[in-house]
């Protein structure tokens, strides 16, 4: 009973730390909301796949999320540029997600930081495969050799 | 006298060095005691004795006058006996000079003892030739009975028995002359005596179960060859052995012999002393050779008591306790189940009136008495106890089987195919019937010497493995007997260096080389011949496992090659290198098997038993193998458990490759909008 309670306590902890994160992530994207509205709702636009994902993935850490705005960030950067040099108003944030071949640079740019985070690893786990396989082969090599030439027919009799 | 001048002139020109030794049997070119060859196309009819003899050829092949005795299969020659007359011969009998293995060609090989030739008939074929021939008494006092009592007397004095005075034995060089005493060396004493001749105490022995007897027992056949002579023929003729052992066993030796004969007083009064029952009571040799001295000796043996009515057991009527105690030795289990009835005791005390002897006999076989006397064998040794009880003279009996307990190795010998004959040893053995039976009759013989013989006679039957049991005793107890082993393909080997050679020439006829090179008797002889010095090597065998036997015996044959300084023996070296190759097998390392296997066979051409042996007992090159091979397996295990590790590390690869590529992307997407600004600002 008493293991019970401790493990059930547990994820309560962690809670009230994700909540506390969360709710500062409010205040900031509250702060950004009251203060430059039009900047957030332009970046709020461009990087919306990347929020989805932020949303919808569940993994530590987020990679796929995090790839994916980091790399819609990286082409949301002119457009906020032209925002701040234009003035940061409402009619000039609609007028550049007006441009469709913004907005698809934009969320191709998050797409292909999505589609780049599913592909990668494949492409590291063969690397990775190749290196083990090659250390392996060694291995039973030696051991091959061992075997022969002291005659281990049981090793565990030696 | 012409026998020991014969012996004389043939040994003049015999090695100094063999002199001591005649039994040198595998000696260099073939020849016995280095000198003689059996001439095998001379069958000599005249040699006596009853076996078959030839002429016999000098080293240059010229032929001699001496005769060669072939040794029966499966009985050995007298060599307690025949050194001793070989380095200094006896007057007035044909001495041995020499004995040992022949192989002729295209013969069977056997082991012969080289003989003065007989200077003339035999007796018995001058009894032949008719009445004019016949001796008188005075000359066959002379001329028999002198010279053949100072022959005696001299045998006597060395601690010697003849055992095979009969007159187809002795031999007549002439009318007037002193006989001379044939040869008695080529085989068990007594075994060829026909039943009239022996006192009735070892005509009821198995024939190869006599032993050396005594003096007195050549007396006794001198006597009887007396009255043979005498009468102009054998007495007690058309009866068979058995009746006419229980006659002399019912009425006495002189009795049941002379009869109704009418001897000369002279001649009647020395036979009535020769012939008396017990030997004891005998005139010894010295005696003899003054007859008139003889004549007066007066033994006052009493005749046998004899009963109201007889006691019958087997069948067989018994009027005395020595008739007796023949028919229950002979029909042991009617003798058994009249001790245990009580029907001997009341037939002692009713029937002979003999209270004393009952009251013997009563303790003989009352159990608490005696070792043994609850155990398996408790009926057998009442019994052997009773016998010996009721005739102190009567030899030792064992289910039937009666022999004297020096003779227990030849009746071994002569029965060992026999199962009936094994069987009862093995039983005498276990039991250490023997100790039992010379305390049952300690007046007669030494107790103390027979216990000690029994005991280390039941440790050889009982010794476990190849080199024990039956055959162990059968060469322990028979040192001159050759090796019996099929192994040795009929070689008639005698001594341990010849084995090794014989053994050699086995190894070198590939059809024979099948399985070990060792069986029963071939261990069973070195275990007898190798005295102490083989005793380490002997002890592995109880226990050795099948695998290690090789190199066991390997270490035997290196150990005797050695110490006995055999030549090379490069075939048996081969057939043992090739049974010890898996020896080879045990070690771990390949290049220490390479080198082992090569210097193995290097050795073997060599015929090198030691070395062989060196090389596969290195016992710090095997420790130094086992630790280099232990680290191999310590390693072999470590490969292991990290090809586990590998094997079962999938998803933890695949878990990093993830983090890798993610952290690199996010690397990547960093430096792109580091460079997005930086475009900008340059813009």
């Amino acid at each position: 009973m008493a293991k019970s309670h401790v493990m059930a306590k547990a994820p309560v902890r962690t809670e009230k730390k994700g909540g506390g994160i969360t709710a500062v992530q409010g205040l900031a994207a509250g702060a950004a909301l009251v203060g430059a509205p039009s900047l957030f709702l332009l970046l709020g636009v461009l990087l919306a796949p990347g929020m989805l994902c932020l949303i919808s993935e569940r993994t530590p850490g987020r990679p796929v999320a995090r790839a994916a705005l980091l790399a819609g960030l990286a082409l949301s950067i002119a457009p906020a540029w032209h925002l701040w040099s234009m003035g940061l108003t409402l009619a000039h944030a609609l007028s550049l997600l007006s441009d469709v071949g913004t907005l698809a640079r934009t969320w191709c740019a998050g797409a292909f930081g999505w589609l780049i985070c599913e592909l990668a690893p494949l492409g590291v786990n063969a690397v990775l495969e190749v290196q083990s396989e090659r250390h392996q082969k060694k291995l039973i090599e030696h051991r091959k050799m061992l075997i022969k030439e002291w005659n281990l027919k049981a090793v565990d009799e030696i | 006298m012409s026998g020991g001048s014969k012996g004389k002139s043939a040994r003049a020109d015999r090695p100094a060095a063999s002199a001591g030794v005649p039994g040198e049997a595998e000696n260099a070119a073939g020849l016995i005691g280095g000198l003689y060859r059996p001439d095998l196309s001379a069958p000599r009819s005249d040699a006596g004795l009853g076996h078959a003899a030839f002429g016999v050829l000098d080293r240059r092949g010229h032929a001699t006058d001496l005769v060669a005795i072939a040794v029966e299969r499966g009985s050995q020659p007298r060599i307690s006996i025949i050194p001793a007359l070989a380095n200094n011969p006896l007057a007035g009998m044909l001495n041995p000079l020499a004995f040992g293995g022949y192989a002729g060609t295209g013969q069977t090989p056997a082991v012969y003892v080289i003989c003065a030739a007989p200077p003339g008939p035999s007796l018995a074929a001058v009894l032949k030739r008719g009445a004019s021939e016949r001796l008188g008494d005075l000359e066959m006092i002379e001329t028999v009975l002198r010279p053949a009592a100072h022959a005696l007397d001299a045998l006597a004095q060395r601690g010697f028995t003849h055992r095979a005075i009969r007159p187809d034995n002795i031999f007549s060089p002439g009318r007037g002359k002193a006989v001379i005493l044939g040869t008695a060396w080529s085989g068990p004493p007594g075994a060829f005596q026909p039943a009239i001749y022996e006192p009735p105490y070892l005509a009821q022995c198995h024939r190869y179960g006599r032993g050396e007897g005594v003096i007195a027992d050549d007396v006794y056949a001198l006597g009887v060859t007396l009255l043979v002579l005498a009468l102009g023929d054998a007495p007690v003729r058309g009866f068979d052995d058995e009746t006419i052992l229980r006659r002399k066993l019912h009425h006495g030796s002189y009795s049941t012999l002379v009869e109704e004969a009418r001897l000369p007083p002279t001649l009647s009064d020395l036979l009535r002393g020769m012939l008396a029952e017990d030997p004891e009571h005998r005139p010894p040799p010295l005696l003899l050779t003054d007859p008139s001295a003889a004549r007066s000796r007066r033994v006052a043996a009493r005749p046998p008591r004899r009963a109201q009515r007889p006691l019958e057991i087997g069948g067989i009527e018994a009027w005395n306790p020595r008739s007796l105690a023949h028919a229950m030795a002979s029909f042991p289990e009617p003798g058994v189940q009249a001790i245990k009835n009580g029907s001997i005791d009341r037939w002692l005390r009713r029937m002979l009136g003999d209270a004393a002897m009952a009251h013997r006999f009563d303790l003989a076989v009352t159990v608490r008495n005696y070792d043994g006397a609850e155990g398996p064998y408790a009926d057998m040794l009442r019994l052997t106890r009773a016998t010996a009880t009721l005739d102190p003279l009567s030899p030792f009996h064992w289910r039937g089987l009666a022999c004297w307990p020096d003779a227990l190795g030849s009746l071994l010998a002569a029965g060992f195919n026999q199962r009936e004959v094994t069987s009862r040893i093995e039983e005498v053995a276990e039991s250490e019937a023997v100790a039992v039976w010379a305390e049952a009759r300690i007046e007669r013989c030494d107790a103390q010497l027979l216990r000690p013989e029994a005991r280390q006679l039941r440790v050889m039957v009982n010794t476990r493995g190849l080199a024990g049991q039956l055959p162990r005793a059968l060469y322990s107890l028979n040192l001159a007997l050759p090796c019996q082993s099929p192994l040795l393909d009929g070689m008639p080997v005698t001594r341990l260096p010849g084995l090794l050679v014989a053994l050699e020439k086995t190894a070198s006829r590939p059809e024979l080389r099948k399985g070990l090179p060792a069986d029963k008797h071939l261990m069973g002889f070195i275990a007898a011949h190798g005295e102490h010095r083989l005793d380490a090597q002997l002890a592995v065998f109880p226990d050795c496992p099948a695998t290690e036997l090789p190199v066991a015996l390997l270490r035997l044959f290196a150990t005797i090659q050695a110490s006995t300084d055999s030549p090379r023996l490069v075939h048996l070296a081969a057939w043992l290198a090739g049974l010890c190759a898996d020896r080879v097998e045990l070690w771990h390392g390949r290049q220490n098997r390479e080198r082992l296997a090569v210097e193995l066979k290097e050795h073997a051409e060599a015929g090198a038993l030691q070395a062989m042996l060196m090389l596969l007992e290195d016992r710090a090159g095997r420790a130094d193998d086992q630790a280099n091979a232990e680290q191999a397996a310590s390693t072999v295990r470590q490969i292991d458990h990290e090809l586990a590790q590998i094997g079962a590390s999938n998803a933890a690869r695949a878990a990093r490759a993830r983090t890798i590529a993610h952290e690199a992307i996010g690397a990547f997407a960093l430096a792109g909008i580091v460079a997005a600004i930086i475009v900008l600002a340059l813009t």
